[in-house]
């Protein structure tokens, strides 16, 4: 019998307790303001989550304290009991709602740069200021609350602060994909769309993982991947111990709508709006005379996860089987998988005293036939 | 501890889908699915939706598995099949079920059989979730389906089977061994 791990009831439930003493109760007015002050958290739980869920995203970072691990874990449970209704029809980059788009290979890309939204250029003081102001916390009125629950490009832009200088004419929504340019003067290999059934499409989430994998697999798992771990990762190719240097073709961050085909008439309608962002990094193809993109694409915005995803993908594409780990498919995905690393690694706090006491039987074993002394 | 709060339809769904798990899980006692609803369409709202795919010959019941989503294909492709009673038609499409492969064993179908269990041979199953052995009554099977059944299984291919009677089903899965025990 597995004695060794029963018992403590009581204390395992005034652990929980503390906890929740600790960090105080949640609100709804919580959950409220997270969404709205912390959208880049929020975000990228979502993304790691795999689950566009705004407000259960604030509620799963609340319900946590902050732990984002514990947190992505929440979102992935739940998104675990909700049926897939519809597909909806793919996003692509030339009718994205973008409202950032910046290249570092061209200064002068077809449509322009647009810098959107980005503290890319600030200076990187801490407000002091903020602390010293005796602001009332409690004064955020509940429209606000409201308004941020329903955040939309519409309430975003209304919602900008002094010293923004708005222009005379509405930027374009869309932009031109780069890469579609560039395929144009012969510098990438054309592409052909798949055509596959929705429901063909691979879905990591559920499918047997195998390798080398369904490229849907590879880009689905650095779409839901660890941020930090993925940087690590991405950052070992760009510091030197991969064969690249990956120069970002096209950063996009923006609105896709979702759009479904209505179940009866047929006709396509849109859901809403969900923010994402994607990357594609470039590299002189060593085999041909051109370049080869890295791909990758998350829900939400998070720039730094999917700069080192593509250059992920690039070099996994580019120099597969050479020994080097962040090279490797298996060793890249199951590695940033966060859910999974997180889990496998906070399981070991859970009590392993018969696997231990086994260990200690045997080293005591081995010391006493070998008539060791203490 | 948080418990989650069901609408009547999930409550019902996780009722039928507890009363299918533990029919697997002890093959060959009688297990109770919710009252007041066809049991096939019931059992095809528990287990279906838009990523799963089914086969039946019954046009009415085809019908009603259609709303949760779920895809009809023809036998061999489909992953749940549904047949109210089995005559010779329905044991030429049941006969294409897939049982798997070595590598995919999931891939096996499941099988949801109408029969009667107050009529019919007595037979004992044996295998992994009973103790000792265990006997059930079952009325309208035709033999050929045991013998089809027989040659389905290589373990761990195979299918798992769903015998439904009323809201009564009973589990047989791959791993039970059966014998005729008249």
């Amino acid at each position: 019998m597995y004695v060794a791990a029963k018992g403590g009831e009581q204390a395992i439930q005034n652990a929980e307790a503390l906890y929740q003493a600790l960090n105080g109760g949640i609100t709804l007015a919580d959950v409220r303001t997270i969404m709205e002050k912390m959208p880049y958290l929020v975000d990228r739980v979502m993304g790691e989550g795999s689950l566009y869920a705004p407000e259960l995203a604030a509620l799963a970072i609340a319900q946590t304290g902050g732990d984002l691990y514990e947190a992505v874990l929440l979102l992935r449970a739940y998104r675990a009991t909700q049926p897939r209704i519809a597909y909806a029809n793919p996003a692509s980059a030339d009718t994205l709602l973008t409202v950032r788009r910046i290249s570092a290979a061209f200064k002068d890309i077809p449509g322009g740069q647009i810098l959107g939204p980005s503290l890319d250029y600030s200076h990187r003081l801490l407000r002091l200021d903020v602390l010293d102001a005796q602001e009332d916390l409690n004064r955020q009125d509940a429209k606000n609350a409201e308004d941020a629950a329903h955040a939309s490009v519409n309430s975003a832009l209304s919602a900008v602060q002094n010293g923004v200088v708005v222009s005379d004419a509405p930027a374009p929504p869309t932009y031109p994909a780069l890469a579609d340019w560039q395929r144009g003067q012969g510098l990438l290999p054309q592409t052909q769309p798949q055509q596959i059934a929705p429901a063909d499409i691979p879905d990591v989430t559920t499918d047997t993982v195998t390798f080398p994998a369904p490229r849907a697999h590879r880009l689905q798992a650095l779409a839901r991947a660890d941020t930090g771990g993925v940087l690590a990762l991405g950052y070992s190719i760009m510091r030197g111990y991969g064969l690249i240097h990956p120069t970002v073709n096209e950063l996009r961050l923006g609105y896709a709508e979702v759009e479904l085909a209505h179940p009866v008439t047929g006709a396509t309608f849109s859901a809403g709006r969900v923010r994402v962002s994607h990357c594609e990094v470039i590299t002189p193809d060593a085999g041909k005379n051109g370049y080869m993109l890295g791909f990758a694409a998350t829900m939400g915005w998070n720039e730094v996860k999917l700069i080192a995803s593509s250059t992920l993908d690039l070099d996994m594409a580019a120099n597969e089987g050479d020994g080097h780990s962040a090279h490797s498919e298996e060793f890249v995905m199951y590695h940033t998988e966060p859910v999974e690393s997180s889990g496998f690694c906070i399981h070991f706090k859970l009590p392993h005293y018969v696997t231990f006491a086994s260990s200690l039987d045997n080293v005591r074993k081995i010391a006493a036939a070998s008539g060791w002394e203490k | 501890m948080t418990l989650p709060i069901y609408t009547a339809d999930e409550a019902r769904d996780r009722e039928t889908f507890l009363a299918l798990m533990w029919a697997l899980s002890y093959p060959g006692r009688v297990h109770a699915l919710p009252q007041g609803v066809d049991s096939m369409p019931q059992i095809g709202d528990a287990l279906l939706d838009l990523e799963t795919t089914f086969y039946t010959p019954d046009a009415a019941i085809a019908d009603q598995l259609l709303r949760t989503g779920a895809r009809a294909l023809p036998p061999a492709e489909a992953a749940y099949h549904f047949y109210p009673s089995l005559d010779d038609a329905a044991l030429g499409s049941l006969a294409e079920a897939s049982r798997g492969t070595m590598l995919r064993p999931d891939e096996g179908a499941t099988l949801i059989i109408g029969c009667a269990f107050a009529s019919g041979s007595v037979f004992t199953l044996t295998g992994p979730g009973i103790k000792d052995t265990q006997n059930v009554r079952l009325g309208g099977i035709p033999a050929r389906f045991w013998s089809l059944r027989k040659q389905a299984i290589r373990y761990p291919m195979g299918w798992d089977v769903y015998l439904v009677d009323g809201r009564d089903v009973i589990g047989l899965p791959r791993t039970t061994m059966i014998e005729n025990g008249d």
